[in-house]
């Protein structure tokens, strides 16, 4: 999954994308535990986040939804799905017959690629320790033995459970490949979810909606996904469900910009709020979606700032490589359309470094000002940069070249005649480079005037640059980012209910100290007289 | 009724290759047809229509939007023009020849508009070989040239378009194109002869009275005894170009390019001090 970069591990990293880095601590610290006894314990943990109505549970089961994932295998769902529903539960033992987990193949191949064959390998071993030390040595946080399934009140798995068992099952179904079982799966899912209709399920509602989305694409039928999507936006829009309506958001995004519809998709931009602080993955996604509409849009500076915070929020490199790699490439051509050239470090990073080779041959052409330098490198890349629907961004470059060749110009001489300059460019006609010039100091590219009565072009001495504009606009372009990064501070902070009350206890608790205080100051000062007195 | 409509079109083929006088008649049929069509349904292109039925109205509905630019009606020409959008979306039809031609000409309608936005936003919606069409690739050509720098070009460009209906809205860009260069040319020149002034805007050596009357309107002084015109400063700060922007919404792209004229002289630069002082001031009293 994540040894193909480039363009091939966009299609995956859909799934990759998930989990934020952060792997559950639980997992890395305690290995001695079966991935059976796993699954128990999100279940667990999904109950209690049921019972305590606190999403973060939920949250921090989802977040290990790919490692588990890779975990887990038939055997192990059969186990979970025995251990975990009430014995008679008619919702375990037909989700046991369902063709989905019937269908699965069995523990043979379960993973092919490196990063499943690894923990395959670790699960072996952590079940045989488990075997040997089966009573000597309790294993921690989890007891696997009293595992009882968290009920509802008519006696079945909590609904919550049941949902995260068929993500799951979802999950395995989709590396089966086994797609058309998935969608009606999937669909199913979502009608139990719809059915439910519990603020609970929220979290687990987006992860649904998510992989069947992910289904759809398999397909190839995802536009037809649409009218549903929207249909879930609405619902959670009137529900104030923000992880489910960015997922659907963005879901719909990437099917309108997957059929190059980007007038819907823009209305859908300007139609939403964005949610940025729900959920890390997802506005991530947003981000780089509402970024490609803005550079289309010719929105440099809006799509430039989308792109900056989408790079900066991204899984870490090895999680999703291919996601990091798109993002950057179009940061770069974004950035060079601002008129600045991308720093040379971004092209040493070990997961792009061979990625961005063609970006990077186009920025050295724009650096230099080369166009015949930029038109090689454009017919060389032309596939990737067609691969990467980065084709139409790049052709709009082209004239950016030429400022920069300008430019170069102008810091060498002083004093140029536009013949000179004509033949300096390779451009055409002089009377063309008239223009170009006129037009390139309108646009602020350069500092000169023309002469046209003698054919030159004469630029002026550069000044001392605080008699410019440019510390005014630094000091504003540091406050902006500053006031953002408070606002969003104060944001960002949680603030647990009945918290104050604690607070006001402690206030009581001062309030008596500083009476006994002031008391013994009074004493004391009493003391004091006294000793002066005598 | 499809040998009809078949028989229409034909008559309306060789009119519209006849001479320009039948011009009239051509309106008056495309308005009969379109009525005709709006009862039938075809309009819109139901997708229960008879497929054959379907061609023969699109091939109905191009002829109306070239015949609009021929004569010159923006207005009708856009509603063709969108009308002809579910007809190139419909699967089950063959792809019409005409199709690079309407896309070319809306492309270069976005163009004379100086709506770049939506230039770009559908030149990012075509298919690389669709680019290499003549009548597309002409408008890609000139929006590079546009942005470039190189009017020389555009204007050559007039010399050889492929159809007549380009002609019309390479006229249109063209009075866009004038205006840009006279932009460019109040920046970067400090006093420009008659003559030379009348080359670089492209007016034809018996034009000099409209090219007084052009330079007048974007304020230039031109100085009788040497023929020179100058260009004068921005009297404004550019407080005003924002309120004017803000109070007059129809102020024109031309009004607002004469008012900031050769950037901000006098005055308070509102978007770069007064603006900025103000966020930080509404920031600081939230933190307070």
């Amino acid at each position: 999954m994540s040894s193909a970069p480039g363009k091939d591990s966009k299609a995956t990293n859909g799934a990759t994308e998930e989990h934020k880095g952060d792997v559950e601590s639980e997992v890395k610290v305690v290995p001695k535990i079966t991935p059976e006894d796993e699954v128990l314990h999100h279940l667990t943990l999904i109950a209690r986040g049921v019972t305590n109505m606190e999403p973060r549970f939920v949250i921090r089961v989802l977040r290990t939804l790919t490692t588990t994932r890779k975990k887990t295998s038939k055997k192990v769902l059969r186990t979970v799905l025995e251990k975990a529903y009430p014995s008679g539960s008619k919702t375990g033992q037909s989700l046991i017959a369902s063709a989905v987990f019937q269908s699965l193949p069995d523990e043979s191949a379960p993973e092919l690629d490196s990063a499943g064959a690894d923990t395959e390998m670790d699960v072996d071993a952590a079940l045989k320790d488990v075997s040997k030390t089966d009573s000597s040595e309790p294993p921690k946080a989890v007891q696997p033995k009293k595992f009882s399934p968290p009920t509802d009140a008519s006696g079945d798995l909590v609904v919550e459970g049941t949902v995260y068992l068929r993500l799951l099952l979802l999950l395995k179904a989709i590396d089966a490949k086994h797609i058309d079982e998935a969608q009606q799966f999937a669909l199913d899912t979502i009608e139990l979810i719809n059915k439910a209709n519990k603020r609970s399920l929220d979290q687990l509602a987006a992860k649904a909606y998510f992989y069947l989305a992910r289904v759809y694409e398999l397909q190839g039928k995802l536009s037809d996904l649409r009218s549903t999507l929207l249909a879930a936006r609405q619902t959670a829009s009137l529900r104030k469900d923000e992880t489910l309506e960015v997922t659907v958001i963005n879901l719909l995004l990437r099917s309108y910009l997957a059929d190059k519809q980007y007038d819907q998709a823009d209305k859908l931009i300007a139609k939403s709020t964005f949610q940025g602080q729900v959920n890390q993955a997802q506005s991530v996604r947003w981000l780089f979606y509402a970024g490609r509409l803005r550079a289309i849009q010719l929105n440099y500076t809006k799509a430039r700032e989308y792109f900056q915070t989408a790079i900066r929020r991204a899984p870490k490199d090895d999680v999703a490589p291919g996601f990091v790699q798109i993002i950057h490439k179009y940061f770069i051509v974004v950035v060079l359309l601002t008129g600045v050239i991308p720093e040379r470090s971004m092209f040493r990073k070990p997961v792009l470094r061979d990625a961005l080779v063609p970006y990077f041959q186009i920025v050295q052409a724009v650096r230099v000002g080369d166009v015949t330098a930029f038109q090689k490198a454009f017919k060389e890349h032309e596939a990737t940069f067609l691969a990467d629907s980065t084709h139409f961004l790049i052709l709009r470059l082209r004239h950016f070249v030429i400022k920069t060749a300008l430019r170069t110009i102008t810091l060498a001489y002083s004093r140029i005649s536009l013949a000179d300059v004509c033949i300096k460019l390779h451009l055409d006609s002089e009377e063309d480079t008239e223009y170009i010039v006129a037009k390139a100091i309108k646009d602020g590219v350069i500092d000169a005037t023309i002469d046209h009565v003698e054919g030159y072009m004469q630029s002026r001495v550069a000044r001392d640059m605080y008699e410019t504009e440019e510390p005014a606009k630094q000091f504003n372009r540091r406050v902006e980012h500053l006031t953002g990064l408070y606002n969003e501070t104060v944001r960002a902070m949680r603030y647990p209910p009945n918290a104050h009350r604690k607070e006001l206890d402690n206030a009581a608790e001062t309030r008596e100290r500083d009476r006994e205080i002031a008391q013994m100051i009074q004493d004391n000062d009493v003391d004091d007289d006294d000793m002066d007195d005598l | 009724m499809t040998a009809a409509l078949q028989q229409e079109l034909t008559q309306l083929h060789s009119l519209v290759d006849g001479p320009p006088s039948s011009a009239p008649e051509i309106s008056q049929r495309l308005a009969k047809l379109k009525v005709h069509f709006a009862q039938s349904g075809l309009l819109f292109a139901s997708p229960d229509s008879d497929r054959h039925e379907l061609a023969l109205t699109r091939s109905v509905l191009e002829i109306g939007a070239f015949h609009a630019l021929r004569s010159g009606n923006i207005k009708s020409y856009l509603s063709y023009d969108s009308l002809l959008l579910p007809f190139y979306d419909n699967a089950q039809l063959d792809a019409s020849p005409n199709r690079p031609i309407i896309l070319g000409l809306r492309l270069l309608y976005w163009l004379s508009e100086g709506d770049l936005t939506a230039f770009h936003t559908m030149l990012e919606t075509l298919d690389p070989e669709q680019l290499q069409d003549v009548f597309i690739k002409l408008a890609v050509d000139l929006e590079r040239w546009l942005m470039e720098g190189s009017y020389n070009k555009v204007y050559r460009a007039r010399d050889r378009v492929p159809r007549p209906e380009f002609g019309f809205l390479l006229e249109r860009l063209m009075g866009q194109v004038r205006s840009q260069i006279a932009a460019t040319v109040e920046t970067s020149y400090t006093s420009l002869p008659l003559s030379n002034a009348a080359t670089l805007l492209f007016y034809k050596s018996g034009e000099t009275s409209q090219l007084v009357e052009f330079a007048t309107q974007r304020g230039w002084e031109l100085s009788h005894s040497t023929s020179t015109f100058t260009f004068p400063l921005s009297p404004k700060p550019d407080i005003a170009i924002a309120a004017a922007k803000f109070s007059d919404p129809n102020a024109s792209a031309q009004t607002l390019d004469i008012l900031q004229g050769k950037g901000v002289k006098k005055g308070t630069p509102m978007t770069r001090m007064v603006g900025p002082s103000l966020r930080l001031a509404q920031q600081l009293e939230a933190v307070v």
